[in-house]
C-alpha cells in the first residue's frame, strides 16, 4: 500500500501529524497529544535534550511496517513518514523497569513529600504502572541531609534522581555553574559550589533550577511545587525593564510562591530572584492601608478616602486659582501601567492643564529617548531580546545585564559562552567581563571620546557600509569631517584605554555579519549622555547594523515600565504618542479628543520642577510612586525642594523618604494587585493580570487617577484595563492595534498596527524619521570634575546590584535582605592601601554635597581613583554626595560621575 | 598553597597546548598539581579554576570524577594493585592483601568509597584500581609511576623495598 | 622502509604464525624509541610522500584497503574519515584514542612506549588527509612513562620540521599534543573522550545530534582513531590499499594484534592476519596450550566488553558451515556470526578451574566502577548487577536472583547514550544464558520469595492513592 506522505508528516501511533523540520519526536508528540502522553524524567521543555533517564523511549520505523528501532525521543528527529510507537509493549516494559530502578533509591513519603500530587518522577511512576520494586537491600542515598541554609533555596538530595535537570538549567539557562556532579556512577551527587551548602555557594537565586526539579529535590522555601495553590495568574514582573512574564500561585488572597511560565517568549522559564522570590513585600506589615493627611502639628493623621480626595481637590483648587495651572506638577511613576501613567498625564495636562508632567525615565534614559529620536526617529530599541540568538557581535556600554537585567543579562552570557564576540565598554570589570573578548575600561565620564575613536578606526579600516550609509542616512559627510578633526592620542590619554584595544574592538563590531549593541545607564547618565546615545546610532548607521535580526541599537531600560510612561506621555515635552506640545495642530487634536483645552506652555523637567519649588514658582507636586528623595541627585536639593512646595501628594505602597514629605498619602496596590500593561525595553506591551485583590484599604494606582478625574468635575469611567487601553489606542499610532484580548499572553511589540500586526525590529525599510541622522560631537570633560576635581580627586560612579532594586522599598522588605543588607563602596587595593583602608572597614565619602559613611570592600574590579557604589539603602543614602550635573539635552543627572573623596572612619 | 615557579612555567607552557579553549587544560593542570602536591587539595581546585578562568566548581566536578586524581593525601610510595578480570584471574585479590600487611595497611578500609590506604607511618599507600592494560603480564602493579608485572604476592617486600 | 630482516630480543621473538606489521619492531633488538633509530629504519618516508599526494587519493587508499577500527566497533576507518560533511569551514581535529581501557587490551601499550614515530608518522598521514591542523593523542593515566615517552618522540619530530609549521617543506601544518586522561573506562568512548577534551565530565554526548566527524571537539569535525588504526594508515600507503587489502581475508584486512590473557601457557600479544588463525591455533599454537591439566571452559573473545564463547559450543554460520570454538577464526564477522564481538582483540581463556559467578561479579564490579552516571539505566543497574552477583558467590543469593540478574541488564543493554549499556550488559547476559545451570547451582532455593521489598511494596501503594 503507498501513502501519499508530505515531507512534513509523520505517524503517530498510526495517525499523521504535521512536524517542522528540527523538532524532535518528543517535541512533535507533546504538541500534539499533550506533554506526558511520552512520559520523560531528565527532559524538561526550558532545556536542551539530555537523553540519560530513557524514560521517552519509543519505537521508530522508518516507514511503514519497516523494522522498528527503539530510540530516545527527545533526542532524536522526526523524519518525514516516520512512524512512531508511543505504547508498544517493548516501550511500557522498558519504561517501567528503569522507574522501578530509580524507586530503589527514592524514599517512599510521597504523601508527606512537599511535591505530593505534582512530581514528576509520581506522575510517572503511576503512568508507567508501577506496583511493586523487586529489588531488596540495594544501596541508596536516603540519608543525605536536607539544605534549609538559604533565604530561598533548599534542596533535600534523598530525592535527587540524579537528571542533571539542575545543572543544566544552572548552565543552560542562568549560565551560573553554581551546581555540578560530583563523583562518577551510581555514587554521583548533586554539589552547589565547592561541595557546600546554597547560602555558601556564589548561587544567585534565580531559582531556575528548583523549577526545573523533577522532584523536591531543589526546592524553594515558597514551595513552589506544592498543589496548594487553588489559582494561577499570569502576570509581568515590576523589577526591571525586561520584562519577565510570571505565574503566581495564589490561595484565597494569598501569593504562596512565584514561577515562570515555560512558554514565555521573553523569559522561557527564567527569572531573577527578584522576580521570582521578592514577593513578600506585597503584605508586608509596612504597607500603607488608610490614605494619611499631614496635621497642622505636622503628625500624619489616618482618613478616609473621601476626606483625603477632598482634601487635595480643595487645596490643588486653590492653588491653582491663586497661581495658575504652571504651579502645579506630577511626576508619574515608570513602575505603574500604561494606563496609569496615561491616565497621570492625562490629569495634570487636560485637567490641572499644564504640562508639568515627568517621570521617573528622566533620572534614567531619556537621553535614550532624546537621542534616538534624533538618530533614527524612535525612542526605543530597535530590535528583541530574541536576536540575541541570531547576532554575532554584541556590544555592551554602560549597562551590568547579569545584575541589573538579569534574564536578559543571563540571555546574553549564554550566546557569549556559545561563541558570540562581546566587547564590554565599562569602567568596572563587570560581572560578564570575564567572558568578554574586549574590555575596554575607560575613564567614567569619556564614553564620547571613546566611541569616537570607534568610529574614526571603523572608518579608518575602511568598514564603513557605504551602500547603506548612501541609500538609508543623512549628514554623513559632517560626521565624517569630524571624525577626521579627531586628536586619536589624545583620546586615547582622555579615555585611558590602549587605542589598539579600541582599534581590534572597533574591527570586531564593524567586520561583524550582525552586531548588536545594548546599553544602559552607564551611557545616559552623564553630561553628554544623550549624545552619546546618538554616537552608539552612529556606529550602528556606519556600520549597517539597523534594520536586521541581531543588529541595532537596544537600550536595557531600567524600570520595569520606563518605555510605557514615555510611550504615554509623562514627559513635559512630549504627550501621548510623543506628539510635541509646542506644536498647535497637535494641541489642537488633544483638546478635540478630551474636550477640554490643551496647554501651550512648555513643562518642566523633574529637576526644573525642584528649582521652581524652591524659586517658589511651583506651589503644588504629586507624586505617583517616586520616591525622589532617596533616589534624585543631590539628596539636599531634593529635601529643600520638598519642603519648599505648599502641597504635595504621594501615592505609594510604604513610607518612603519621600512620602515623610507630603501632605497627602495615598496608599496605592502593587503590581500584585492590579490590572493593566507595562511595555518592556524590547517595546513589548504585556499584560498585567491582579494576582490578588488589593490589599484593605489601598487602591490601585489607576483607579486613584480615575476617581480623582472625575473629583475635579471631568467625565471619567472608573478604571479598568481594557477600557483605558482602549482610550490609548485611539490617541497614541503606534498602540492602534493593540486591544486587551489581543494582546494575549505573550504581549505585542509596538508599533502595533491595526488587527494586532507588531514589529519585532524597527527601521527596516527606512527609518522612522526618514533618513538616518549622523551626528558629530566633541568629548568634554564634566563640569563636576572640572569644577571640583581638584578638591575631590576620586571618580565616584554609581549603580545597582542584582539582589536589589532602586531605592529597596520593595526588595528590602524580602529574603534579599538577608542576602545583601547594605551599600558597599568599591575601592581598588592600591587606593585603599594609601589610604590604610581594609575591606569591611567604615569609610566616609565626601563630595562639594556631602558625605556618607560606607563599608568598603577592596577590589580591583575598579581602576585606581575610580569608586563605585549603589543607593538601595536609606541607610546610607548615597544621593548626600551625588551633584546636579546633568545631560545638557535632557536634564538626566549624571549619576556617573560625582568627584569625591574617601577617608577611613573605623 | 605555593606553586612554584618553574611548576607553573610548566603549567603555563601545557596552557598553550589547548588554542582554542583554555577549560581544556584542567586535567594537564590537575596533573601537574598532583605530581607535586601528591594529591589534589581544595586549593588546588580553586587554583586551577582561577588559572583557567574557570569556576571552582568546573574543576571540582572533573577532579571527583577521575579515580585518577588523589583527593586525600597518599602515602610517600603509592601502589596502584589491578583488580580486574585477568589480573584477579592471576591472584591480584590475594596480591592486595599482601601489599597491605607488608606496609600495614588495614585492607578492610580500602573500599569503593575509600579507595586509598595509608599506613600509619605513611611510608605507603595501597589502591586497589580497575584494569592497568596488562593483562598479558598479570598480576601487575603500578609503585608510582613504574608497572610492574607477574607480581609475586610472596614477594612484594622486594617490590616495596625498591622504594624506601 | 629498509627491509633487513629484524632480530628480536632474546626470548622474545615472534612466533611463527605471526604476521609482525605494526608490532615489527616491538621487543627488536637495538631498537629504541629514538626518532634517528626510526630514521635508520626508513622512518618517515610515507609521511613525507603522503604530504605530496591528494588528499582524496590517502583516503581511497585507506577505503580500499578495508582498515576496520582496531579500537573495538571495527568500523572502516575511510567511510569514517568521510563523514567530515564536505562543506565544512570550520578546523576538523584528528584525536588518536590511547585511552586502551578495554580489560583484556594491551596492544597500544607496547606501540605507545616502543615504537611512538610510528604513531606520529601515522598521524600525521591521517591529519593531512582529513585536513586537520591540530591532533591530540589521548593517553590513559595509568601509562605515564608513555606519555613521557610520547611526548618526548613529538618533540623530536618537531625538532626535525616533521611537525610544526610547514612540515616537510609544505604548506601543511600540524601540531600534536599529549593529553592525558585520568582513570576513566569511558573515555574510551569517542564522546566522552572528546568531552574530556574539552576539560568537562566525560558524559558521552547524545547521537544525534552530536557526530564527531559533524560536531565533535569544539563543536567541529573531529576524526577519532584508536592507535594501532592509525599505525596501519602508514602501511597501506606503503603497500597501497588494494595490496594491503589481500593481508587477511576478504571484509577483514589486514593484521592485527590479538593480546591474550588468562588460563593459557604462554599470554602476550601476537600480531597475526586477520581471519587467518584459528581460535585454537592462538591457543594452541600461539600460546602454548592450556595449563597442564586443565581443559578450555570459557572465552572472552574481543575484550571484556564482548560475550563470552562456552568452550563446548558449536555456531551454525548463515553459509551452512558449523564451527566449534576452536575453529572460529579471528576476524571481525566470524566472531560477530557466533554471537560475540572481535573488539579490542583482547582474547582472555578461562579454563575448568574458574568459577563463571565469580568472573562476572568481577567484571560487574569493574563496570559499576566505571559507569559514568549519566544515564539512569546504567547508572542504577550497573550497581545492581555487582549487587546480586555478589550475593550469588556469597552464598546469599535465591536462584530467582540469577534470572533477576540476566533482567537487569536486559534493562541497561540498548538504554543508554553510548554504548557503555552493552558493554555492562553483554558479559552479564551471555554468562547468565550459558551457564545459568552453574550460576544457579550457587544459590539456595529456600532464599526465593524474598524478591519484593516489603517497604518499597507499601510506599508505591501511597504513591498510587
Amino acid at each position: 500500500m503507498s501513502q501519499d506522505i508530505s515531507p512534513s508528516t509523520a505517524f503517530i501511533d498510526g495517525k499523521p501529524f504535521l512536524f517542522q523540520s528540527g523538532e524532535t519526536i518528543l517535541n512533535v508528540v507533546d504538541r500534539h497529544l499533550g506533554r506526558g502522553h511520552v512520559p520523560t524524567l531528565c527532559d524538561a521543555p526550558q532545556l536542551e535534550p539530555y537523553g540519560a533517564c530513557r524514560v521517552c523511549s519509543v519505537e521508530v520505523a522508518l516507514q511503514d511496517g519497516g523494522p522498528r528501532r527503539v530510540v530516545a525521543s527527545c533526542h532524536t528527529p522526526m523524519a518525514p513518514g516516520m512512524h512512531i510507537f508511543t505504547e508498544t509493549q517493548k516501550v511500557r516494559r522498558l519504561r517501567k523497569n528503569i522507574v522501578e530502578l530509580v524507586l530503589t533509591d527514592h524514599p517512599l513519603d510521597c504523601l508527606t513529600c512537599e511535591v505530593n500530587g505534582n512530581c514528576e518522577l509520581q506522575t510517572v511512576a503511576a503512568k508507567v504502572g508501577i506496583r511493586k520494586v523487586r529489588y531488596p537491600e540495594g544501596e541508596n542515598h536516603l540519608d543525605r541531609k536536607k539544605d534549609l541554609s538559604h533565604p530561598y533555596m533548599t534542596s533535600d538530595l534523598s530525592k535527587c534522581i540524579n537528571c542533571s535537570r539542575c545543572v543544566r538549567a544552572c548552565d543552560e539557562i542562568q549560565g551560573q555553574h553554581v551546581l555540578s556532579m560530583h563523583g562518577r556512577g551510581f555514587n554521583a551527587r548533586i554539589i552547589k559550589g565547592m561541595d557546600t551548602t546554597f547560602e555558601e555557594s556564589p548561587c544567585v537565586s534565580c531559582g531556575a533550577c528548583s523549577q526545573a526539579c523533577p522532584t523536591s529535590a531543589i526546592s524553594d522555601v515558597f514551595m513552589s511545587k506544592s498543589i496548594e495553590a487553588t489559582n494561577k495568574t499570569r502576570t509581568v514582573c515590576t523589577y526591571c525593564g525586561v520584562g519577565c512574564n510570571l505565574t503566581v500561585a495564589t490561595k484565597g488572597n494569598e501569593v504562596l510562591s512565584i514561577q515562570a511560565p515555560v512558554d514565555a517568549e521573553v523569559n522561557h522559564a527564567h527569572t531573577c530572584l527578584k522576580g521570582r522570590f521578592a514577593f513578600k513585600f506585597y503584605n508586608h506589615k509596612d504597607r500603607l492601608r488608610k490614605p494619611l493627611i499631614r496635621q497642622p502639628d505636622g503628625a500624619f493623621k489616618e482618613a478616609t478616602w473621601d476626606e483625603a480626595y477632598e482634601h487635595i481637590v480643595t487645596n490643588l483648587k486653590r492653588i491653582i486659582a491663586a497661581n495658575g495651572p504652571q504651579a502645579v506638577a506630577g511626576i508619574s511613576s515608570a513602575r505603574c501601567t500604561n494606563e496609569e501613567n496615561y491616565l497621570m498625564q492625562k490629569f495634570i495636562r487636560h485637567v490641572v492643564g499644564t504640562n508639568n508632567i515627568d517621570c521617573c525615565a528622566r533620572v534614567c534614559h531619556s537621553p535614550t529617548a532624546w537621542g534616538m529620536q534624533k538618530s533614527f526617529g524612535t525612542g526605543a530599541a530597535t530590535n528583541s531580546f530574541e536576536d540575541i540568538g541570531y547576532t554575532k557581535c554584541i556590544m555592551v556600554i554602560g549597562a551590568n545585564p547579569t545584575e541589573g537585567h538579569p534574564v536578559t543579562g543571563a540571555r546574553l552570557k549564554q550566546a557569549v559562552m556559545k561563541g558570540t564576540p562581546l566587547i564590554v565598554i565599562d569602567p568596572r570589570r563587570i560581572e560578564i567581563v570575564p567572558y568578554a573578548k574586549y574590555h575596554l575600561q575607560l575613564r567614567p565620564g569619556t564614553n564620547v571620546a571613546l566611541l569616537n575613536m570607534m568610529a574614526r578606526f571603523i572608518l579608518d579600516e575602511g568598514l564603513v557600509k557605504k551602500d547603506f550609509v548612501e541609500k538609508r542616512c543623512e549628514n554623513w559627510e559632517e560626521f565624517e569631517a569630524g571624525l577626521r578633526s579627531l586628536d586619536m592620542d589624545a583620546l586615547e590619554k582622555i579615555t585611558g584605554v590602549d587605542k589598539e584595544l579600541v582599534r581590534a574592538a572597533a574591527i570586531e563590531y564593524a567586520s561583524s555579519e550582525a552586531a548588536m549593541s545594548f546599553h544602559g545607564l552607564g551611557v545616559t547618565e552623564h553630561e553628554q549622555g544623550a549624545k552619546t546615545v546618538m554616537l552608539i546610532s552612529n556606529l550602528a548607521m556606519m556600520t549597517g547594523n539597523i534594520g536586521r535580526p541581531g543588529v541595532g541599537v537596544n537600550p536595557l531600560r531600567g524600570q520595569n515600565n520606563v518605555q510605557g510612561a514615555a510611550d504615554m506621555g509623562c514627559q513635559p515635552h512630549q504627550g501621548a504618542g510623543y506628539f510635541e506640545m509646542n506644536d498647535i495642530q497637535v494641541q489642537k487634536r488633544y483638546s478635540e479628543f478630551y474636550g477640554t483645552n490643551t496647554p501651550s506652555e512648555p513643562g518642566w523637567k523633574i529637576p526644573q520642577m525642584f528649582d521652581n519649588a524652591i524659586a517658589g514658582n511651583l506651589k503644588a507636586l504629586w507624586l505617583m510612586g517616586e520616591d525622589v528623595v532617596q533616589t534624585d541627585p543631590d539628596a539636599h536639593h531634593v529635601r529643600h525642594a520638598m519642603d519648599s512646595l505648599e502641597f504635595l501628594v504621594v501615592q505609594e505602597i510604604f513610607m518612603t523618604e519621600t512620602a515623610k514629605y507630603a501632605d497627602v498619602i495615598l496608599p496605592a496596590a502593587s503590581f500584585l494587585e492590579k490590572s493593566g500593561t507595562f511595555t518592556n525595553a524590547e517595546r513589548r506591551v504585556q499584560r498585567v493580570n491582579a494576582a490578588v485583590k488589593p490589599l484593605e484599604g489601598t487602591k490601585p494606582d489607576g483607579q486613584i487617577m480615575c476617581e480623582i478625574i472625575q473629583r475635579f468635575g471631568h467625565p471619567q469611567a472608573d478604571y479598568t484595563p481594557d477600557g483605558v487601553l482602549a482610550e490609548i489606542a485611539q490617541i497614541v499610532p503606534f498602540f492602534k492595534g493593540a486591544t486587551w484580548e489581543n494582546l494575549g499572553e505573550q504581549g505585542k511589540q509596538w508599533p502595533i498596527r491595526e488587527g494586532g500586526v507588531d514589529t519585532q525590529i524597527m527601521h527596516v525599510e527606512q527609518f522612522a524619521r526618514g533618513k538616518g541622522h549622523f551626528h558629530f560631537f566633541n568629548w568634554q570633560e564634566s563640569t563636576e570634575l572640572k569644577t571640583n576635581g581638584t578638591e575631590f580627586p576620586f571618580i565616584l560612579t554609581t549603580g545597582r546590584i542584582l539582589e536589589h532594586y532602586n531605592c529597596g522599598t520593595m526588595t528590602r522588605r524580602t529574603g534579599n535582605s538577608e542576602i545583601v543588607a547594605k551599600d558597599l563602596l568599591a575601592i581598588n587595593p592600591a587606593d585603599a592601601r594609601a589610604k590604610s583602608i581594609n575591606t569591611g572597614d567604615t569609610v566616609k565619602l565626601f563630595s562639594a554635597r556631602g558625605e556618607v559613611e560606607l563599608e568598603a570592600s577592596v577590589t580591583d574590579e575598579v581602576k585606581p581613583g575610580i569608586l563605585y557604589t549603589t543607593f538601595h539603602f536609606p541607610e546610607n543614602m548615597v544621593n548626600n554626595v551625588t551633584g546636579q550635573g546633568c545631560d545638557a539635552d535632557t536634564l538626566c543627572p549624571e549619576y556617573k560621575v560625582v568627584a569625591a573623596d574617601i577617608v577611613k572612619v573605623s | 598553597m605555593e606553586v612554584p615557579a618553574d611548576l607553573e612555567a610548566r603549567i603555563d607552557e601545557a596552557i598553550t597546548h589547548y588554542p582554542v579553549s583554555r577549560r581544556s587544560a584542567v586535567l594537564p593542570v590537575l596533573h601537574l598539581l598532583q605530581h607535586h602536591f601528591r594529591y589534589i587539595t581544595e586549593e588546588s581546585v580553586a587554583w586551577t579554576a582561577a588559572k583557567l578562568g574557570l569556576e571552582p566548581i568546573q574543576v571540582l566536578e572533573v577532579v571527583t570524577f577521575y579515580p585518577g586524581f588523589r583527593q586525600t593525601a597518599p602515602g610517600k610510595v603509592h601502589v596502584r594493585v589491578c583488580r580486574t578480570l585477568a589480573c584477579a584471574m592471576a591472584g591480584s585479590y590475594e596480591l592486595l592483601e599482601k601489599f597491605c600487611q607488608a606496609s600495614g595497611i588495614d585492607r578492610e578500609a580500602i573500599n569503593h568509597h575509600h579507595p586509598i590506604g595509608v599506613s600509619p607511618d605513611g611510608k605507603y599507600s595501597i589502591e586497589f584500581v580497575e584494569c592497568l592494560a596488562s593483562c598479558g603480564t598479570a598480576p601487575v602493579c603500578l609503585v608510582e609511576d613504574d608497572l610492574h608485572e607477574k607480581v609475586d604476592p610472596a614477594a612484594v617486600d622486594k617490590v616495596l623495598a625498591q622504594y624506601s | 622502509m629498509a627491509s633487513n630482516p629484524v632480530e628480536y630480543l632474546p626470548g622474545k621473538q615472534p612466533h611463527p604464525r605471526e604476521h609482525r606489521m605494526i608490532f615489527r619492531n616491538v621487543d627488536r633488538a637495538g631498537w629504541d624509541a629514538s626518532i634517528d633509530t626510526y630514521l635508520n629504519d626508513g622512518g618517515y618516508e610515507m609521511a613525507k610522500k603522503a604530504l605530496k599526494m591528494e588528499r582524496q587519493d590517502i583516503i581511497n587508499e585507506v577505503k580500499a584497503s578495508g582498515l576496520r577500527g582496531r579500537g573495538g566497533a571495527g568500523f572502516p576507518t575511510g567511510v569514517k574519515w568521510g563523514f567530515i560533511p564536505p562543506t565544512n569551514t570550520k578546523p576538523v581535529y584528528l584525536i588518536c584514542n590511547a585511552d586502551e581501557s578495554e580489560p583484556g587490551t594491551f596492544k597500544d601499550r607496547y606501540i605507545l612506549h616502543q615504537d611512538p614515530h610510528q604513531l606520529i608518522e601515522g598521524m600525521i598521514i591521517s591529519a593531512f588527509a582529513v585536513k586537520a591542523n591540530l591532533a591530540y593523542i589521548y593517553i590513559r593515566e595509568e601509562f605515564p612513562h608513555a606519555a613521557t615517552i610520547v611526548e618526548k618522540a613529538i618533540a623530536e619530530a618537531k625538532n626535525k620540521g616533521f611537525l610544526g609549521k610547514a612540515i616537510f617543506g609544505s604548506d601543511f601544518d600540524l601540531e600534536i599534543y599529549v593529553h592525558r586522561g585520568a582513570g576513566a573506562y569511558i573515555c574510551g568512548e569517542e564522546t566522552g573522550l572528546i568531552e574530556s577534551l574539552e576539560g568537562k565530565r566525560p558524559y558521552p554526548r547524545i547521537k544525534p545530534p552530536y557526530f564527531p566527524a559533524a560536531l565533535g571537539l569544539y563543536m567541529s569535525p573531529t576524526i577519532v582513531n584508536n592507535v594501532e588504526s592509525l599505525c596501519h594508515v602508514k602501511h597501506i600507503l606503503q603497500m597501497g590499499g588494494a595490496e594491503y587489502a589481500k593481508l587477511g581475508t576478504p571484509n577483514n584486512t589486514g593484521t592485527r594484534i590479538l593480546c591474550v590473557s588468562g588460563d593459557v601457557q604462554k599470554p602476550g600479544y601476537y600480531e597475526v592476519q586477520v581471519g587467518k588463525v584459528t581460535m585454537g591455533e592462538v591457543i594452541n599454537d600461539l600460546c602454548g596450550g592450556l595449563k597442564p591439566g586443565r581443559t578450555l571452559k570459557a572465552i572472552i573473545p574481543g575484550g571484556s566488553s564482548a560475550k563470552v564463547l562456552k568452550a563446548d559450543e558449536t555456531y551454525k554460520l548463515k553459509d551452512g558451515r558449523e564451527l566449534t570454538i576452536w575453529d572460529i577464526p579471528m576476524d571481525f564477522d566470524t566472531m560477530a556470526a557466533c554471537g560475540s564481538m572481535a573488539g579490542s582483540g583482547g582474547v582472555m581463556i578461562m579454563d575448568d578451574s574458574r568459577s563463571m559467578a565469580w568472573v562476572i561479579n568481577n567484571l560487574n564490579k569493574f563496570y559499576q566502577h566505571e559507569s559514568c552516571g549519566q544515564c539512569t539505566p546504567c547508572r542504577e543497574g550497573s550497581p545492581w548487577m555487582a549487587k546480586i552477583s555478589d550475593r550469588i558467590i556469597a552464598g546469599n543469593a535465591s536462584p530467582d536472583d540469577v534470572d533477576m540478574l540476566e533482567q537487569v541488564a536486559n534493562q541497561i543493554e540498548g538504554k543508554t547514550i553510548c554504548a557503555f549499556g552493552e558493554a555492562a550488559s553483554w558479559p552479564t547476559q551471555s554468562f547468565v544464558r550459558k551457564f545459568r545451570d552453574e550460576i544457579k547451582s550457587m544459590t539456595k532455593a529456600d532464599l526465593a520469595g524474598r524478591i519484593v521489598n516489603e517497604e518499597t511494596k507499601l510506599a508505591v501503594a501511597g504513591l498510587e492513592a
